[in-house]
């Protein structure tokens, strides 16, 4: 029997509205489409421009201070499909590049998908993955040498709905019972509407009660 | 084989090109390309590959047409590899639609294989763009095919794959997509039959099967590219 929590929190970088008409909308799709393929903007790589943006928001906001720093081991949470050998994975880059911040302490790379589950971008909204569905085609390898983990951010490029952070926490969860773990996404999905920004830290919450997951802010 | 007209045609390095590569794009990329026609058209619009069997049948082609309209009608690039078959169509339809569209080719820049895409070749290299990683007048090789496939993999936002059996050349841009972690589609068609182990294995390691459900999706994710994403104004 697997508990998920009722109640997660998550912090967050920058916001990207999948659907919205504006200048700074269009462009933050852009954005995210550059972190999701590690890709550069004229000659600035995505991922490390917002990693050091991240660093500056780190030293004046106090929840990315609690989700992120030295002494924190950085999780990448696994693409939506097994990975092989020399693939890209977009949440380890992020976590490098958060690393050569010093926004964590180390990186464990010990979360594995064993089964792909469909992509919540292009899957219709029905069939997006819930989060049964992610804790059951990922599986958690714990290394033996690594020093054990003081404080654990699972890292990620995009929250939605925040369904595979809800279902892989239990998973990391029992591997680590007794290390807090806090939930990071680089991005942050506005559904609706337009976003004025693109640069505006957040600290949420997911909810999931009777299967209903609803994401804050 | 057979040898084009006198073409103006020039060299760039790859990624003054398309941009900086990131460590896993880099590690097939060819480090300079052969580049004729309007370099101007990547500088505009997602670029998406359409590809498949040289041997396609008419429902293949008509997939094929259909989506090079959709793509040309939402300012995409058609991108394909100028073969017979899947290809030729997808090509031809970008151009009846007054879109745009990037030839990759698998045989130098200055030679045409097969020889009845000669006229369209020549249209594409005047009007659109041709590029081929292959000095012009080194000879052709076998080996040579998939090396553009994985290229043309690297010069496009996403691939789809119309008609494909197992043994197809375009599987190794499928796969190369996927290394990228670039979108990969197949047509549901090819999902769909039996007979056909690839798509499966393709499936598990992150491939969609390209529908009606997320076609739309497919399309809204695929990146503008403006001018001011070229000149690197970070906004944030």
């Amino acid at each position: 029997m697997v508990f998920y929590p009722s109640r997660l929190r998550y912090v967050s970088a920058l916001q990207y509205a999948p659907r919205g008409r504006s200048p700074t909308s269009q462009v933050s799709r852009t954005v995210t489409y550059k972190i999701k393929t590690d890709g550069f903007m004229g000659t600035t790589r995505v991922i490390a421009h917002a990693a050091r943006r991240v660093a500056e928001q780190h030293r004046q906001v106090p929840f990315l201070q609690e989700a992120l720093g030295p002494e924190v081991t950085l999780v990448p949470v696994p693409r939506s499909s097994p990975l092989r050998a020399g693939f890209l994975w977009p949440a380890e880059q992020i976590c490098t590049c958060l690393l050569a911040e010093g926004l964590g302490r180390d990186i464990e790379r010990c979360l594995v998908r064993t089964r792909p589950v469909p992509r919540s971008r292009i899957a219709a909204t029905g069939q997006r993955p819930n989060p049964p569905e992610h804790y059951d085609s990922t599986d958690v390898r714990v290394p033996d040498a690594h020093p054990p983990p003081q404080r654990i951010a699972l890292v990620d490029d995009v929250i939605t709905r925040g369904s595979t952070f809800m279902g892989m926490v239990p998973r990391l969860q029992a591997a680590y019972p007794e290390v807090t773990i806090v939930c990071f996404a680089l991005v942050r999905t506005a559904s609706t509407g337009e976003v004025e920004t693109i640069l505006a830290p957040t600290d949420g919450t997911i909810t999931y009660r009777e299967g209903q997951l609803v994401r804050q802010p | 084989m057979s040898q084009l007209s006198p073409t103006a045609w020039r060299e760039v390095a790859t990624e003054d090109l398309i941009g900086p590569l990131n460590d896993v794009e880099q590690h097939h990329a060819p480090p300079t390309l052969f580049v004729a026609g309007d370099l101007a058209l990547l500088h505009h619009g997602a670029r998406v590959a359409i590809v498949g069997s040289r041997t396609a049948t008419p429902e293949g082609c008509a997939r094929a047409r259909k989506l090079a309209s959709r793509l040309c009608d939402r300012g995409m690039v058609v991108v394909s590899g100028l073969a017979q078959g899947i290809d030729t169509a997808a090509h031809q339809a970008a151009l009846d639609g007054g879109g745009r569209t990037l030839a990759v080719l698998g045989t130098p820049i200055d030679q045409v294989y097969p020889k009845a895409n000669a006229a369209l070749q020549e249209r594409i290299m005047r009007e659109h763009l041709c590029v081929s990683q292959f000095p012009p007048g080194a000879p052709v090789q076998r080996k040579h095919f998939p090396m553009r496939n994985r290229t043309m993999a690297l010069l496009s936002d996403a691939t789809v794959i119309m008609e494909a059996t197992d043994r197809s050349g375009s599987l190794t841009q499928g796969w190369e997509a996927l290394r990228l972690g670039r979108d990969l589609f197949m047509a549901k068609a090819l999902a769909d039959d039996p007979s056909l182990s690839w798509p499966a294995k393709m499936v598990y390691y992150g491939g969609q099967v390209l529908s009606d459900d997320t076609l739309e999706g497919f399309l809204d994710g695929l990146p503008q590219r403006s001018e001011a994403d070229r000149r690197g104004l970070l906004p944030f």
